[in-house]
């Protein structure tokens, strides 16, 4: 083993120590192959999920926050807690798509997390380091890039708050984030809870995000739990008297910092504060710094290094009760920042753009390389081709439509309203009628995510019963949920079979909605094998939601036998949601090891009974009265006798309205419901007639209408072949045994006898509007004929001429 | 945002007197686009997307972009339309001739793609399909039916024989302008109108209503007889126009039939006549032969021997008049022995024999036994 830990162990604090004995030991310094790995130090990290884990490109970049030995668990004792970089092309798409930031395609470029995710990662993860410098926002520094084998990124910006979109400066979200924690317990001790209705957010996230976090960590990570109770037994233990070792101590976590305010409004004495602040001073770094005072939190910090990788690492606080009042002056101004924030970032672009170009002029090293792109809307494709994989420089279109000049009418009158609304498209509200089947999916995937599983569901209906919207609505609730804190972090991947060419390519959509590159199906298919089947040091949950299921169906089933067995893997943490129509799936279609993969937790969605489509429609009209009720009902039951798809019921209603629009423009059909056009001249309503109309114009047959638009020997043919028919009782009449009667038929209504090729020509017009069916002409006379309607049908419409 | 679908007939021209409609009202640059598919050139998605893409991105730089795989052309597209907006973008009409094509194609995904699209809030766009079939909603796939929005349109209207006369005689009508006399004019219309009241024409439009109403076939007839005229004939005579017909229904194989040798013939009626007693069941050469030796036995005319009638039978399966059965590799069975089916109805044999210039009295006889 090439590892060893450099001089002995250190303490980190007072309540660590308790839990350390039994569990871990921290240290400062640790060599592992040949190199020295000190806390604070930036590291690379081999990203097990990419192709080449240890090139410069898919590596992951943290610094050192602790590094521990765990002697509890065997496989992996050395273990080290970090603060992530996130690389350019790994921030998710809307953070990218953004248009207040400038592109952000620099190959050597970081953003700094912030708090949104902790790593505990294995010590043997790591295989070099590297240095991050801290800059400005306009500002780009020289100098990076791999130089003498050692890489130097740069860091600009850090993520925002959990969820929000905006990227911020990385001096001011470090100096916020240390802001943030302050001002939690300060809120708490003043009770200042109503200072402003958004501010207790930040700090509850803070709490609830650890929370969930020890709930979810096993016992290798449980870093968290102790953090958590760290402030706690500091109070109980505690005297203001006590000094502890301090030149020693470390802890760089934020999350331990929660303790510190929060013992100073439990004892409220100035000397412990200054004790527990000293508990958190780290040794290695040189200068100590002046106390955190108001004056630091509002000038962001002149020297990079200091405040990385936690802004509490190198800084001393001492915060008398004196003082206290004006911090949290001060941190309500910070809580105003962002906003400001974001406006400076909006105001720098410009800036910023010229920066990146003179960057590109006058640091001829760097292996920057401006990215082919047109428009900035297209942050996903310039991502993808990233410069220093892909040497290939491709011209590629913007996946965008160019734009109309006018602007779109608003629909002025009701009826247009009412047709606007009932578009399919529009989106709705809420959804009726699919209220327990949304429960019981909401669930489903929130169990799994909050235990940290994985699992699959099987969802089934006819078409146009609302399985995609449902799914797509819990997707959103979860979000949402996920946005206050009380789910983790998840990763969303949604495929449909009918957008993929062949069922392979669900890899590359999966693996290109996980990472933003391309691969080949088959490389994807590992690289996908491989991450579900490791447990990487950043793995998120993720939800794959797989519509139209059965066209992923293969003579092999190799595509669904995946799909359903990455779930049940150990460390996936996949949910899968499969939709499709049929119920029986499984069972028809599906080799017994995949269908048993899948499970037993199936959810099947009933067609719309009248009642449903009923209250679907009235919650899209709401408080529109220009639709009859009765009118409405009719439509519900119409389509719930037929198939019980709600699209077909709102195109139904939408048809009608517009037919009623129509009718109220010219007037021409006083007779449709006098008594209601009596009553409102201007404003005309959708009635039983409107829609007795729109059903008529989609579902009658055509049949009739067509056999009468044919010509007199089209029909004279047809009544032919059902002459033939009656003769033979044979649906398959062969040509020129029609033609026989055919000319009986001539010589009885005294026409001329037409000739046969006249009669070929008859036969194929039939055939291509599909009246009749005939097999190839090659067969000449010998080519069989069969009818395609009904017999009485051709009788019907031919005695009506 | 909708999906028509309009039926039959004429419905390319109707379409296209729409587009310019709108092309009126709306300024064509500035607020959609047309995008014109035809079932028969794009014969499969691939070509279809690549179409669609290439007629979306007709003002982008389309000269250096490299198609790419089908389905990164299709995710393209995809994307494409996912990121337009309702409110911003222009919309887009595809026209879709010949739709029951597409359903045709692998899994129907670009019918579900672009139906899905229309359903679903992404870019604005209605989608129109033109076909022929009256059953090509049972074609749509349980899941791109119920996507469609079953707004059908059928262009079906009765034949009118009273109609169909006027438009011959609009067809044909002249307007005055400055090239032409306007006594020409004149007398040219006057004349177009006694025609169309000529029993011989109106009997024989009538014929030819009777049969096809469409109005193609009404403009071949037009245009043959109008390629008659010259300077010594410059009016259409009934006589013009009953020619014209004939010439575009006369039977095909009736005149083939008159280009046959007379042992041909010969052998034709002696098919025709086993086909007759057994009642439709395909026979051989041999059969054939036989029958024809039977028959010359008391003949005068000139016997040919197995190898001359076999050159015969050959011609006549080229000409396609007979036609071996299907189901019976004929490579495998002897030439004498390949079971053929005739082609020909009795009706033509007889008209073909009428018409037939110095044909033997007994091959006439024959045939009337035969037939």
């Amino acid at each position: 083993m090439d590892f060893e830990w450099i001089g002995d162990p250190i303490s980190v604090n007072e309540a660590a120590r308790q839990l350390t004995s039994k569990t871990r030991t921290f240290y400062k310094t640790c060599k592992y192959l040949g190199t020295e790995y000190n806390i604070g130090d930036h590291v690379l990290i081999a990203n097990s999920e990419a192709d080449d884990p240890e090139s410069f490109r898919h590596c992951y970049v943290a610094s050192l926050v602790y590094m521990y030995e765990m002697k509890s668990n065997k496989k992996d004792p050395f273990r080290a807690q970090v603060q992530w970089y996130s690389r350019v092309e790994q921030l998710s798409k809307n953070l990218r798509k953004d248009g207040v930031h400038p592109p952000l395609d620099d190959a050597w470029e970081l953003v700094h997390e912030g708090q949104r995710y902790k790593g505990d990662v294995s010590i043997e993860t790591i295989f070099d380091k590297c240095s991050v410098l801290i800059c400005e926002e306009n500002e780009v520094p020289r100098g990076v890039g791999k130089q003498k084998k050692l890489c130097t990124f740069f860091c600009r910006f850090a993520l925002g708050p959990k969820n929000s979109r905006d990227l911020v400066s990385v001096k001011e979200s470090l100096t916020k984030q240390l802001a943030d924690m302050t001002a939690k317990t300060l809120v708490d001790s003043f009770s200042a809870i109503n200072q402003s209705d958004k501010e207790p957010t930040t700090p509850r996230r803070i709490s609830t995000r650890s929370r969930k976090m020890s709930e979810n960590d096993n016992t290798d990570s449980s870093v968290h739990p102790e953090l958590i109770n760290t402030p706690r037994s500091s109070t109980r233990n505690r005297q203001p008297s006590r000094q502890l070792d301090n030149g020693k101590n470390e802890s760089c976590i934020p999350s331990a910092s929660i303790n510190t305010p929060r013992s100073s409004r439990r004892n409220r004495q100035p000397l412990l504060l200054v004790d527990s602040e000293d508990d958190e001073s780290s040794v290695h770094t040189g200068p100590i710094n002046t106390p955190r005072s108001s004056k630091r939190i509002k000038q962001p910090p002149r020297c990079l290094d200091e405040t990385l990788p936690s802004p509490l690492k190198n800084s001393t606080f001492s915060i008398s009760s004196n003082k206290t009042k004006e911090l949290c002056i001060v941190i309500q101004r910070c809580k105003v920042t962002p906003n400001k924030e974001i406006s400076a970032v909006e105001l720098d672009q410009a800036s910023k753009v010229k920066a990146r170009k003179k960057l590109d002029l006058e640091t001829p090293v760097t292996p920057t390389k401006a990215v082919e792109q047109k428009t900035p809307k297209k942050p996903k494709r310039a991502g993808s081709v990233t410069p220093g994989s892909t040497q290939k420089k491709r011209l590629r279109l913007t996946p965008a439509i160019s734009s109309r000049s006018g602007n779109l009418t608003e629909p002025t009158s009701p009826l247009g309203e009412i047709r606007r609304r009932l578009h399919v498209a529009a989106v709705p509200q809420t959804l009726p009628c699919r209220e327990d089947e949304f429960d019981h999916i909401y669930n489903y995937v929130e169990g799994k995510l909050a235990d940290g599983i994985g699992g699959c569901m099987y969802i089934s209906g006819v078409p146009g019963t609302g399985k995609t919207a449902t799914v797509s609505e819990v997707i959103r609730v979860l979000k949402e949920s996920q946005t206050e804190g009380d789910l983790p972090d998840f990763k969303l991947i949604e495929v449909n079979g009918m957008k993929l060419t062949a069922p392979q390519q669900i890899y590359v959509q999966i693996w290109n909605q996980l990472t933003g590159s391309k691969v080949t199906a088959d490389k994807a298919a590992k690289l996908l094998h491989a991450k579900f089947s490791t447990n990487g040091p950043r793995h998120r949950p993720t939800v794959l939601i797989v519509d139209e299921l059965d066209l992923l169906w293969t003579r092999q089933q190799d595509v669904l036998y995946n799909i359903f067995e990455w779930p049940n893997r150990p460390k996936a943490q996949l949910t899968v949601l499969a939709i499709a129509n049929t119920m029986d799936l499984p069972e028809r279609l599906l080799m017994n090891r995949v269908s048993s993969r899948m499970g037993l937790t199936r959810l099947t969605f009933q067609p719309y009974k009248v009642k449903q489509l009923q209250t679907i429609i009235s919650s899209r009209l709401e408080n529109l009265v220009y639709f009859e009720p009765e009118a409405v009902e009719f439509i519900a039951r119409k389509v719930s006798a037929a198939s019980g798809d709600a699209r077909r019921a709102l195109d139904i209603s939408r048809r009608a309205a517009e037919l009623a629009e129509k009718g109220s423009h010219n007037i021409s059909s006083p007779t449709k419901s006098p008594s209601k056009r009596g009553a409102h001249p201007s404003k005309s309503t959708v009635t039983m007639q409107h829609v007795q109309a729109a059903i008529e114009e989609m579902f009658s047959s055509p049949k009739l209408l067509a056999i009468q638009a044919c010509s007199l020997h089209e029909q004279l043919f047809l009544n032919a072949l059902v002459q033939e028919f009656n003769r033979t009782g044979v649906e398959e009449s062969v040509f020129d045994q029609v033609i026989r009667q055919h000319y009986t038929l001539c010589d009885l209504e005294g026409m001329s006898r037409p000739n046969v090729s006249e009669l070929l020509s008859v036969c194929a017009s039939l055939c291509s509007s599909r009246l009749i069916l005939s097999e190839h002409g090659r067969n000449d006379i010998r080519q069989k004929v069969r009818l395609n309607i009904g017999i009485d049908d051709v009788s019907y419409a031919l005695k009506c001429l | 945002m909708k999906e028509q679908k309009i039926l039959k007939v004429e419905n390319i021209k109707l379409i296209n007197s729409v587009i310019a409609d709108l092309e009126a009202i709306c300024n064509f640059e500035k607020d959609y686009v047309v995008i014109k598919l035809h079932g028969f050139f794009q014969t499969d998605d691939r070509i279809a997307i690549q179409e669609i893409t290439r007629q979306l991105f007709l003002e982008e730089e389309t000269a250096n972009r490299t198609f790419g795989s089908f389905s990164e052309n299709l995710n393209f597209l995809l994307d494409s339309l996912k990121v337009a907006d309702r409110k911003t973008t222009k919309s887009i009409i595809f026209i879709i001739d010949e739709f029951d094509q597409f359903c045709q194609h692998k899994n129907q995904t670009l019918l579900y793609n672009l139906f899905d699209v229309c359903q679903s809030a992404q870019a604005p766009m209605a989608v129109i399909g033109l076909t022929c079939r009256m059953d090509a909603i049972s074609l749509f796939e349980k899941r791109v039916r119920s996507r469609f929005s079953h707004r059908q349109i059928y262009l079906l209207v009765k034949p009118d024989f009273q109609k169909y006369s006027e438009t011959f005689v609009s067809l044909l009508r002249l307007q005055q302008s400055r090239e032409l006399k306007a006594i020409y004019v004149r007398s040219w219309n006057k004349s177009v109108e006694d025609l169309a009241q000529d029993p011989l024409v109106q009997g024989s439009l009538k014929k030819v209503f009777n049969l096809n109403p469409k109005l193609r076939l009404l403009q071949n007839i037009l245009l043959v007889a109008l390629s008659r005229l010259g300077e010594s004939h410059p009016f259409l005579s009934s006589k013009d126009i009953v020619t014209a017909i004939e010439s575009q229904t006369t039977d095909c194989k009736t005149l083939q039939l008159q280009g046959l040798s007379v042992l041909e013939l010969q052998l034709l009626l002696c098919m025709k006549y086993l086909d007759k007693i057994y009642f439709g069941e395909p026979c051989n050469y041999e059969m054939a032969f036989y029958e024809y030796t039977k028959q010359m036995k008391n003949s005068s005319m000139q016997k040919f021997d197995r190898q001359i009638a076999m050159k015969a039978m050959e011609h006549l399966e080229t000409l396609e008049f007979i036609r071996p059965v299907e189901g019976i590799s004929s490579s495998k069975v002897q030439k004498e022995f390949v079971v053929y089916h005739i082609l020909i109805t009795s009706e033509q044999l007889t008209a073909a024999i009428a018409k037939y210039p110095n044909l033997p009295t007994e091959v006439k006889q024959l045939a009337d036994t035969c037939l």
